[in-house]
């Protein structure tokens, strides 16, 4: 599967804005696929019902409207259809808009900015002439990102000082319960949580976003640079404590933010306690009768942060052993010294579906090949998922991530063992 | 201030520009100089020297260069940008100079450290790129530069249109600088062109000596000649642009008025406008031998003939598909297929590698190639691909290198003269430009064509299915139906065009003695066209069969034709039988129940058989098309007067619910918010083929009504 790029992190960033929407100057044939892919991962219509989304440049989708471009608007430019565009998407009462351009689009250079002020918009604009071609999904989501803040006025400082979590994207998977949970950790230690940079965030929180003293970046291809922006621009100090994934790695990241803001981080620790001893006594008795799931074998492919984050829970916490890593944005260096130190290096040179493992953690097309050729169940970690709709909200993150992975992958080994 | 200074190629501007930025900063300006024509020729008087442009430090390297590397600082302190271009022929130049701006954004040039910023463009080519020095963060005045030659006033005439389109607001033009060429009435020439768009001229510069002896020790005249007259019209034009002059509207001309004001003739004796080579190479819908039906009636385009022809090209397995574009293209397209490929594996536990991981790559095309071209990235990832031996190679190209106009028949060939034993066989899409998605898989099989044998004959007890829709997720179960009712009439499928099928199978398609289309629609008519009427192939009149009188005709007319009448009626009888005793069984709970139909551009004839052999009453049959209608409707006779075709809206949906008080009503999307007076069933857009079509469905309708018309977690929405 070819990964997403630039343009389709763009696109996500602004899509994650919970009343923000994207208008993309391009042809349909960028559209669709992202409609789809931003509305399975962040939905916000009860109903697919195209006649409600019947409105020119919308195409029977509610996410991505587009100005539909074709070989004409190629040579004459784009103006006339974002004219026409614009005031649509103006009156569906969102509170920001992001233009983006199409990689054909892009190769015009149409003045964006002076098209859609003719507009005269009430709301704030941001402006994406080009996601650049080809490159990381990170890059275009913190590209947009940083545009997008940019783009909302400085609110000012509220009375209790907050927080951002910066590098989440609705691709991350089951962001919404995860950043639940990770707001319900930190507001046990009077922290609260102002943005989550960019996924479900209001664009007053946006511009809120600038008066927050503190930025933890959950992944750092995702979110660093925009922290440095956000330090730049208003201040705010940065801090980088990892993927809040597995008990250990959860407690670790809670007290990283704990002691920059010099709060105590021991009542969401007790929490991440309480609930991680429950687990450890029910897979002592598990462990007494099977072993397992120390010495099971898996593969994983994933972005960089989460394979870390994963491989800390799964080999270092739980005694799993990884025999085919793939990190899906080229790798980092953490991951290839933790390989390193524990003597698992080959598992980056092993290809994918033809080294034998007990368990596979992958997107859904993953799954769906480790279980249709290998005859390996899997665990989803990321979009895209098998089916048309998830009902939990199982995330990664906190100490109910946990849970949810102990469980999964005790349940998809038990019978097979 | 920013000034853009525009003129025809070759008609002296970079002259201009680098004798006003010497001036401006002898008489004490910080001044930059930005050339921002391809020819990159703008700096060389002002630096004495070439200067190393910023799209070849772009193209030499991976991250932007600094600022350091751009701006070289020349005679009196000038700083000095080149931006640079492609060579001829190649990428966009266009591309260029946005991709030279970004760099220097990126770098933290701030225009505000100087005092005069001056920006050297090409007028004649009036793309995108090269207006975007026009742009007000860029440029707040604009100088025309223009001899008496009338393509130099059509281009400086062109050059205020541009400006024009740009200053809804306000004033921007300062006037124009008459570079003489020494033609007879060339002063009054373009005085009365001046005086027609309602600007002053602001310099006359004479034709001279002293500007060839300047250049030719690559100085400027301010250098060569200080004391000379023509140094004094350039200082005279410097002390003209520091002292606020008034600045103007742009008024451009009409073609007609040009000709009769400025030249004194009638438009029709217009010399013919050379086409420019380096500008815009997109292609209006290919002159193709066929289209589909969006491109026939120049309506709206859904999805891109890319996406089309690669979901057809990727179903020839041992073949590989290469497109030529950014890794978003190839993104989006995988993610169709293996949404697809999901969907097939979830709800029929079927296994299909082609749609998850499909034999297909991208050459990752990034921003330097979308300038200087790319070609040789393409060319290599095409090397790689051929060594792992694949049986033949697709090349497809995407908008971004479709506008760029690559060009891929010189690498074609010499891959194929490496390579003589894979075919590459090249599939025009250009993304959207040559149409939508249907036209990329019309596209497509127009070029796997040329893989087919034409000396292969037919086999009896062959045939070939054509015209199978690729990303339906029965496709493969309608497949064990028709070929488990082929094999009673002792036939087995040979190649299915284009799907689940390889490279053997294609060369030897004429293997099958007919081909059976796989619906009735605008695909297998252009089919029927391309391997029927072209390639002598011989097809069945009737598409696959939807239901069980529709399976019948579809058995007989096939018997028939293969000469195996007796078998198609034994199975025409058994199935006859089946499809009743199965009915029977739902008859009971399904009869005088009272039906609504709201479909999406589709026929669904089979559906109102089954309600009817089930003693249904079809109340309304309405297509729900909001776009552009697919194909013409034609009801059962019995329908007609409950159908409605044209602009059914979601307030006629609710009222009909409400008057015609439905049992159940199926719809393409089961419609939320709606009243709860009846049950809700979602109608499949790719019904399964053969006598059970209906009756697998209504299974289902007769569960919907044992159960409660508005289920409990409904209340919580
Ligand atoms: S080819 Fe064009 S329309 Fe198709 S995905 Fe690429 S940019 Fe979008």
């Amino acid at each position: 599967m070819i990964a997403p790029d630039s343009f389709t992190g763009a696109l996500l960033a602004a899509e994650g804005l919970k009343d923000g929407a994207v208008m993309l100057n391009g042809p349909t044939g960028c559209k669709f696929h992202h409609g789809a892919l931003c509305e399975a991962l962040y939905p916000r219509s009860g109903s697919l019902d195209p006649l409600r989304s019947s409105d020119r440049f919308y195409f029977g989708q509610h996410r991505v409207p587009c100005t539909y471009l074709e070989d004409e608007d190629y040579v004459s430019g784009t103006a006339r259809k974002l004219d026409e565009a614009i005031p649509v998407i103006l009156s569906k009462g969102h509170s920001m808009i992001t233009v983006i351009n199409s990689p054909g689009a892009a190769l015009i250079g149409d003045d964006l900015k002076r098209i859609v002020q003719r507009s005269h918009p009430n709301i704030p604009v941001a402006i994406m002439e080009t996601c650049a071609f080809s490159q990381s999904l990170g890059q275009g989501f913190q590209d947009c990102l940083i545009e997008m803040l940019d783009a909302v006025p400085l609110l000012p400082a509220e009375r209790m000082p907050t927080i951002n979590l910066v590098g989440v994207s609705i691709m991350d998977h089951g962001w919404d319960g995860g950043t639940r949970q990770l707001k319900r950790l930190l507001s046990l230690c009077g922290i609260r949580v102002g943005a989550v940079l960019s996924a479900g965030s209001t664009v007053k929180e946006l511009s809120t976003a600038k008066s927050a003293t503190l930025s933890v970046v959950l992944d750092p291809e995702m979110g660093s640079r925009v922290a440095n922006h956000l330090r730049t621009t208003t201040g705010a100090v940065r801090i980088s404590p990892g993927q809040p994934i597995g008990f250990k790695g959860t407690s670790r990241w809670v007290k990283e933010i704990c002691d920059a803001l010099g709060k105590d981080s021991s009542p969401a620790l007790d929490v991440i306690r309480r609930e991680e001893k429950r687990c450890a006594f029910q897979l002592a008795r598990h462990s007494s009768l099977t072993g397992l799931p120390k010495g099971v074998t898996f593969s994983i492919r994933a972005r960089s942060s989460i394979v870390l984050g994963l491989l800390e829970f799964l080999h270092g916490y739980l005694g799993m052993v990884p025999v085919c890593v793939d990190c899906i944005d080229g790798g980092s260096e953490e991951v290839r010294a933790y390989l390193q130190r524990n003597g698992l290096a080959e598992a980056v040179d092993t290809v994918m579906f033809e080294q034998p493992c007990h368990i596979m953690f992958g997107d859904g097309n993953d799954i769906c090949m480790s279980s249709s050729t290998l005859g390996v169940p899997g665990i989803e970690i990321s979009p895209p998922y098998r089916g048309v709709a998830r009902i939990r909200d199982v995330s990664l993150w906190g100490e109910e991530g946990a849970v949810d992975l102990l469980d999964a992958i005790v349940r998809n080994l038990g019978d097979r063992w | 201030m920013r000034l853009a200074v525009y003129g025809k190629g070759g008609i002296g501007k970079s002259t201009v520009c680098a004798n006003l930025s010497v001036s401006l900063a002898i008489g004490g300006s910080k001044v930059l100089q930005i050339g921002c024509d391809p020819k990159h020729d703008s700096t060389r008087m002002v630096l004495r020297s070439a200067q190393t442009t910023v799209l070849d430090q772009l193209r030499a390297r991976t991250g932007v260069p600094n600022l350091g590397d751009m701006i070289t600082t020349g005679f009196a302190g000038v700083d000095c940008v080149e931006a640079g271009g492609p060579e001829p022929g190649v990428g966009c130049a266009g591309r260029g100079i946005l991709a030279t701006f970004e760099a220097l954004k990126a770098a933290g040039l701030t225009l505000e450290d100087y005092d005069v910023v001056i920006y050297d463009v090409l007028g004649d080519v009036v793309c995108g790129g090269f207006a975007v020095p026009l742009r007000r963060e860029h440029a707040d005045a604009v100088l025309l530069v223009t001899s008496g030659e009338y393509m130099s006033i059509y281009a400086a005439n062109n050059i205020l249109r541009g400006v024009r389109s740009f200053d809804k607001d306000g004033p921007r033009v300062l006037g124009i600088v008459l570079n003489a060429r020494g033609m007879e009435g060339e002063d009054q020439r373009v005085e009365r062109f001046a005086s027609s768009v309602g600007l002053p001229i602001v310099a006359r510069i004479p034709r001279s000596e002293l500007i060839l002896q300047a250049e030719s020790q690559g100085r400027t005249v301010l250098e060569h000649a200080p004391g000379s007259v023509l140094a004094e019209t350039f200082r005279g034009l410097a002390s003209f642009l520091t002292s606020s002059p008034e600045l103007h509207l742009a008024l451009p001309l009409s073609d007609g008025e040009l000709e009769l004001q400025v030249l004194g003739r009638s438009a029709q004796a217009r010399p013919v406008e050379k086409k420019d080579e380096q500008c815009s190479q997109v292609r209006k819908r290919a002159e193709l031998p066929f289209y589909s039906q969006s491109v026939n009636s120049h309506s709206i385009l859904f999805g891109c003939a890319l996406a089309g022809a690669v979901s057809a090209t990727v179903q020839i397995k041992d073949a590989m598909t290469l497109v030529h574009g950014p890794r978003s293209c190839g993104y989006i397209v995988g993610g169709n297929l293996s949404s697809a490929g999901r969907r097939a594996f979830e709800s029929r536990g079927k296994k299909l590698k082609g749609l998850l991981f499909p034999g297909l790559a991208i050459s990752d095309m990034d921003d330097g190639q979308m300038v200087f071209g790319g070609t040789n990235e393409l060319e290599k990832k095409a090397r790689e691909l051929l060594d792992g031996g694949p049986k033949a190679l697709f090349l497809l190209t995407t908008c971004a290198s479709g506008i760029i106009g690559e060009d891929l028949t010189r690498m074609i060939s010499s891959l194929s003269q490496d390579h003589p034993k894979i075919p590459i066989v090249p599939v025009p899409t250009d993304g959207n430009i040559t149409g939508d998605y249907m036209q990329g898989i019309i596209n497509a099989c127009v070029a796997v064509r040329d893989l087919i044998d034409p000396k292969e004959t037919a086999i009896e007890g062959k045939v070939n299915i054509v015209g199978e829709k690729s990303i339906a997720s029965n496709s493969a179960d309608n497949m064990l139906t028709v070929s488990g009712m082929l094999s009673r009439l002792g036939q087995e499928v040979h190649c299915r065009y284009l799907f689940d099928t390889d490279v053997e199978r294609v060369r030897t398609f004429k293997r099958g003695s007919i081909c059976l289309p796989a619906f009735d629609d605008h695909y297998c008519w252009v089919l029927r066209e391309l391997l029927g009427n072209e390639m002598g192939m011989r097809f069945l009149d009737k598409a696959f069969p939807f239901g069980l009188s529709d399976t019948k005709e579809w058995l007989g007319e096939l018997g028939r034709t293969l000469d195996r009448e007796a078998e198609a009626k034994e199975l025409s009888d058994e199935l006859e039988v089946d499809y009743w005793q199965r009915a029977e069984k739902l008859r009971p709970y399904l009869e005088g129940r009272k039906l609504m139909m709201l479909t999406l551009n589709q026929e669904a004839d089979w559906v109102v058989e089954t309600a009817k052999d089930l003693g249904m009453e079809v109340m309304l049959y309405a297509s729900m098309n909001s776009v552009d209608y697919v194909r013409p409707f034609h009801p059962r006779a019995e329908l007609r007067g409950v159908v409605r075709t044209f602009g059914y809206s979601p307030e006629d949906r609710e009222k009909d619910i409400r008057g015609l008080a439905p049992d159940l009503v199926l719809s393409t999307y089961a419609p939320q918010d709606l009243p709860t007076s009846c049950h809700y069933e979602v109608l499949t857009l790719c019904p399964d083929v053969g006598h059970l079509s209906g009756i697998s469905k209504a299974g289902r309708w007769a569960s919907l009504m044992k159960a409660p018309l508005r289920e409990g977690w409904r209340d919580a929405l």
